[in-house]
């Protein structure tokens, strides 16, 4: 890229950034929907003992509090929808008026590229905020690979919510879509208790959320290496971004 | 290949939305300095005819030669709810690579002809539908493109501010300007060089 390229992607990336933040309701969900969901869990869940075998635990059977695991699932599940919700904004809202923009001169891939510049922001933001209110309820054995697993957690969702925004055509439609994948897949198929007993692991294994769920619980309970899991969690993530990217390209190049 | 003095050309333009023919067949030819006025019932298809012309919609047959940059007006102002009406000017004037002082000028130019410049630091949301649809056509006119395409440009407009957009409309084509105007209002007719009514998907010389 150019130097004017680089400097219509800071352009785009600030006043995306502006038009995403001035957004009241979606700021407000974001601060409230993390404290909800730990709360819920803090109130309705005991402390008996759980016994449970994680898919990147060596088939180890692992004995935690009943409390903790759902904290940290909860935190899995609220970071997962946020992400998700912030993403498609990002990408469904200005769709129209992106187009127009490119038609103007603006190439779609710096359009993309300060999208994703601020998604990645948001990511971060994220899973920063559900970290940072882990500490409230409870301390993971390895802050830091919690922090990790959010963080993964945070952007294979996002770009998944990238990827409907580009493919849906209402605001309603691409909601319901991301409330069904992270409702399925974050909020029921990666509960290591559930993980444990399914028939078929190997699908489980497939879905966007299981990478950063490993991720997440090995951080918090084991002292096992991470490096697989976020590598997996990264390319999951990276092929999300790709196929994001070419539906926007299509929704957005003008033809000249 | 565009003859001279053409700025704009499309041939045999067909497009089909749904089970409905919107285009069979269109021509149009610009000249330099010249205002084409567009005009056809409600659904007729010129809406589409402009989005063919200007790139943003692909036709099923036919071609257009564009033989220099075009502005385009669309009739629902495309902006961005959230950011300020200068924050637009900003980000289309980046789109076109204009440097800073060209586009600050330009901008508070148009925000005086239109009258808007009251709003300059409010957000889209926060604006009536005239005042949207100014910032619309403004956008389309800051980089003072060689040919420009205007559906419908003065919805939700004052009727001075339709006035000073038609004073706007003879001091363009004065400097070699070429302009498209969807319009269907009679009044518009005594200041555009030709009228081409829009049936059936064709274009015809409006009697």
């Amino acid at each position: 890229m150019t130097g004017t390229a680089l400097e219509r992607v800071g352009i785009s990336a600030r006043l995306v950034a502006r038009d995403l933040a001035r957004n009241r309701v979606a700021v407000a969900l974001l601060v409230v929907i993390p404290i909800v969901f730990y709360g819920l869990v803090a109130a309705t869940t005991g402390d008996r003992d759980i016994v449970f075998e994680l898919a990147a635990g060596g088939h180890r059977l692992l004995t935690e509090s009943e409390r903790q695991l759902s904290l940290l699932f909860i935190g899995m599940v609220s970071i997962s929808g946020l992400s998700a919700f912030l993403a498609f904004v990002l990408v469904l809202r200005p769709l129209a008026a992106d187009r127009r923009l490119a038609f103007e001169g603006y190439r779609p891939v710096e359009l993309l590229a300060a999208k994703v510049c601020v998604m990645l922001g948001v990511a971060v933001a994220v899973a920063l905020y559900v970290t940072a209110l882990l500490p409230v309820f409870f301390r993971p054995a390895r802050a830091g690979g919690v922090f990790l697993g959010f963080l993964s957690t945070s952007f294979v969702y996002a770009t998944f919510g990238m990827v409907i925004g580009a493919v849906v055509r209402r605001e309603l439609e691409g909601i319901m879509l991301i409330l069904l994948l992270v409702n399925i897949d974050a909020g029921w198929l990666q509960s290591p208790v559930f993980y444990a007993h399914a028939r078929n692991q190997a699908l489980i294994r497939l879905l966007p959320g299981h990478h950063p769920a490993q991720i997440t619980m090995v951080s918090a309970f084991t002292s096992l290496a991470l490096r697989p899991e976020i590598v997996a969690a990264v390319a999951y993530a990276l092929g999300g971004l790709v196929v994001a990217a070419s539906l926007y390209w299509v929704r957005v190049r003008v033809r000249t | 290949m565009v003859a001279d003095g053409v700025v704009l050309e499309a041939r045999g333009l067909e497009k089909r939305l749904g089970h409905r023919q919107v285009l069979a067949g269109a021509d149009l030819t610009v000249r330099r300095g010249e205002v084409v006025g567009i005009c056809g019932e409600n659904g007729s298809g010129k809406s589409t005819l402009m989005r063919v012309l200007a790139g943003l919609l692909r036709s099923d047959r036919g071609e257009v030669h564009r033989g220099d940059a075009l502005g385009y007006a669309p009739q629902l102002p495309l902006l961005y709810d959230q950011l300020t009406v200068w924050e637009h000017f900003r980000y289309f004037a980046a789109a076109r690579g204009l440097v800073r002082q060209a586009w600050e000028q330009g901008a508070q130019d148009l925000l005086e002809r239109y009258r808007f410049g009251q709003w300059r630091a409010h957000r889209v949301a926060a604006l009536s539908g005239g005042t949207q649809q100014k910032l619309n056509l403004a956008l389309a006119l800051l980089p003072n493109p060689p040919v420009l395409l205007l559906d419908e440009p003065y919805g939700g407009f004052e009727w001075e501010t339709y006035l000073r957009f038609w004073e706007h409309v003879r001091e363009l084509r004065a400097t070699g300007r070429s302009l498209v105007v969807v319009s269907h209002l009679f009044y518009d007719r005594a200041d555009l060089d030709r009228t081409l009514l829009l049936h059936n998907g064709r274009l015809a010389e409006a009697s």
